[in-house]
């Protein structure tokens, strides 16, 4: 093959080479913005906001510019201009609308936008031009969305402090409780126990029924004429009646949780100190506080977060649900028909009974003693 | 926080109709500089709102003010809600409807120098101060104030000129300062749940008080009754007289003279 064939040859091979080579590099991002409407500045920031650096920006009928930009006096931008990352100083003309991202517009004398002028994480400094049209500022300050993914560990804190202090007044309330009305918080944590879906059921019946049924109250009080006087009580005491319910039975539900969390760990052959109520409701809480522990890490992270907080809260709303049908059930903690007390409490205790299977098939696999054959 | 400025300079509009919303906050209405047909300046708490300012040039309708996104939801934490301020501005030389739908805000609305042609107030929980300081140059069709749980208080309403007047009130109360000048007589009507009106008269002024409604309770002192209607002394000799109209279930209606 003669030498200039070869070249020839060697040429064409290098080319396809380096077009092979070029055309394996990754493609720029190519993101077209359209500035015709700024009526929305706070989606457009967050749209330029979302843009890598390195993405190739285009506007339509338009340019784009990073970093400090200026149009010397006498010279025209023919449509819309964004600046990105800088200053945009406007001594001659912008025929359309301007848009500076994380920069100034600064009106020189004689400057001109025509149309519409926006700064996002900017101001716009007027010097003895003008706009023509709308002016737009939306200041510094991180955006929505900047500030849910960089506040994390700031917000963990916040969350954290806040829970905290939530599962603190739940244990001041339930220590109350077991101090000033143990009995109907057993009684109730019985009912749970016992009565698990018809509680569930209860408590999901009154969440429906309970605000017509407040309103049919107030509006025949209102139409009795003499009861106009008791509608102020019934808007007072009712509302805190369900509150002391809701609050009670949710206490009860932890009770119960814990009560037998306790057991199976004494069932299993744990050495536990003392088993009592503030020892249930602590060990309750803690449940809770496991369930919601998962929102107090997670919940910056964008849609994750927002999963694990409807999680979190629809497991306390059916614990709530739950704790609530079993107060109405028991009707605050004084009526035992759904509790499961089919023996005098006093005859018999819970241990007793806990440990001694009194029905069905493991009651009759239980060993009789001597006095019982 | 967040900043928020939106203008838009005066281009020989002739007429301009504001829709304000705002949801929670501190807002001041006021004049607006001679080359402006508005000016927003907003500070917004950014994880809970978002800014409202657009103009439709083909209506001449502006809305401006902050609504909420929808990002409250529970907040386990001690950190109260920011303080939100708006400080917003119209033009003085065009014809103004005015409309303006407050939350949970406290808002001071100085209309004396408008030229108001219409007047919508909507109220929740707001603690909202009106005045009107100078007589409206225009002509006002009409004014409406709607009150839910809030406070309302109007100074000084003859000077807006408006020949007829509404107040809707929920549970909150409503001062209505009938000082001003009225450029005709007027009718006002005063439709109440369960709360108070108070109606600040000048003893110039000739007031008649007709009340309907389910237990309502009118103070009378000064006024001369016939059936459902109360009549103040000198009204037929005032040269300026209000019509009120009553219609009120459980609210009540308290004239002071001054």
């Amino acid at each position: 093959m003669p030498i200039g064939e070869r070249a020839v040859l060697f040429s064409a091979v290098l080319l396809a080479a380096l077009a092979s080579v070029s055309s394996a590099q990754p493609e720029r991002e190519r993101v077209v913005v359209e500035l015709g409407n700024l009526g929305d500045p706070v989606r457009l920031e967050s749209r330029l906001r979302s843009l890598s650096d390195e993405a190739a920006v285009s506007v339509p009928n338009g340019q784009v510019h990073r970093g400090d930009y200026r149009i010397a006096a006498g010279q025209t931008v023919t449509g819309n201009l964004l600046v990105i990352h800088g200053n945009a100083e406007v001594s001659g003309r912008v025929s359309g609308n301007l848009v500076a991202l994380d920069g100034d517009i600064v009106l020189q004398p004689g400057g001109v936008v025509a149309g519409d002028a926006l700064a996002l994480g900017g101001a716009i400094r007027e010097r003895g031009g003008t706009i023509q049209g709308e002016r737009r500022a939306l200041g510094g300050g991180a955006s929505v969305a900047e500030r849910s993914v960089s506040g994390g560990p700031g917000s963990v804190l916040t969350r954290a402090a806040g829970l905290a202090g939530l599962l603190f007044t739940l244990g001041l309330l339930g220590f109350g409780m077991v101090l000033f009305a143990h009995p109907q918080l057993e009684l109730i944590s019985d009912t749970v126990t016992h009565s698990l879906f018809r509680s569930f059921l209860t408590g999901l019946l009154a969440q429906i029924v309970v605000l017509p049924s407040l309103g049919m109250v107030v509006t025949g009080l209102v139409l009795s004429i003499v009861g106009i006087l008791l509608v102020p009580f019934v808007l007072i005491i009712v509302p805190l009646l369900i509150l002391a319910l809701a609050v009670g039975g949710f206490l009860a539900v932890l009770h119960a949780m814990g009560e037998q969390r306790l057991r199976r760990r004494i069932a299993a052959g744990a050495r536990i100190g003392s088993a009592n109520s503030y020892r249930y409701i602590l060990l309750g809480l803690s449940t809770v506080a496991a369930v919601w522990l998962g929102w107090v890490l997670f919940g910056w992270v964008p849609v994750a977060g927002g999963l694990v907080f409807a999680a979190a809260f629809l497991v306390t709303w059916l614990l709530a649900t739950i704790g609530f049908g079993a107060a109405l059930l028991s009707r605050g903690g004084v009526r035992p028909a759904f509790a499961g007390r089919y023996v005098p409490p006093e005859a018999l205790t819970d241990e007793y009974l806990w440990a001694t299977p009194q029905f069905g098939v493991d009651a009759v696999k239980r060993p009789l003693k001597n006095s019982e054959k | 926080m967040r900043d928020f400025e939106y203008s838009r300079p005066l281009r020989g509009e002739t007429r301009l109709r504001a829709e304000l919303e705002f949801a929670a906050g501190k807002l001041v209405l006021g004049p607006a500089a001679a080359d402006r047909l508005y000016q927003l300046s907003l500070a917004y708490d950014a994880e809970r709102f978002q800014p409202v300012g657009s103009y439709d040039a083909g209506g001449g309708v502006v809305k401006l003010g902050v609504e909420g996104i929808g990002r409250g939801g529970v907040r386990v934490g001690l950190k109260n809600a920011l303080p939100q301020t708006a400080m917003i501005t119209l033009a003085k030389s065009v014809d103004l409807t005015l409309d303006v739908s407050l939350g949970a805000a406290e808002a001071t609305l100085e209309l004396g120098e408008y030229r108001l042609a219409e007047l919508t107030l909507k109220s929740g929980a707001s603690r909202m101060a009106v005045a009107f300081a100078k007589p409206n140059p225009g002509t006002c069709r009409s004014a409406s104030i709607s009150s839910g749980a809030g406070e309302v208080m109007v100074e000084q309403a003859g000077n807006s000129g408006c020949p007829r007047w509404e107040v809707h009130g929920g549970v909150g109360s409503v001062t209505l300062d009938l000082g001003g000048n009225w450029p005709a007589d007027a009718q006002l009507e005063l439709n109440m749940a369960l709360g108070g009106v108070t109606l600040r008269a000048p003893k110039a002024l000739g007031l008649r008080v007709t009340m309907s409604g389910f237990l309502a309770g009118f103070d009378a002192k000064g006024f001369t009754k016939s059936g459902k209607t109360y009549t103040s002394a000198g009204y037929d000799a005032a040269k300026r007289k209000v019509e009120v109209q009553v219609s009120s279930a459980l609210g009540g209606v308290r004239v002071e003279w001054r």
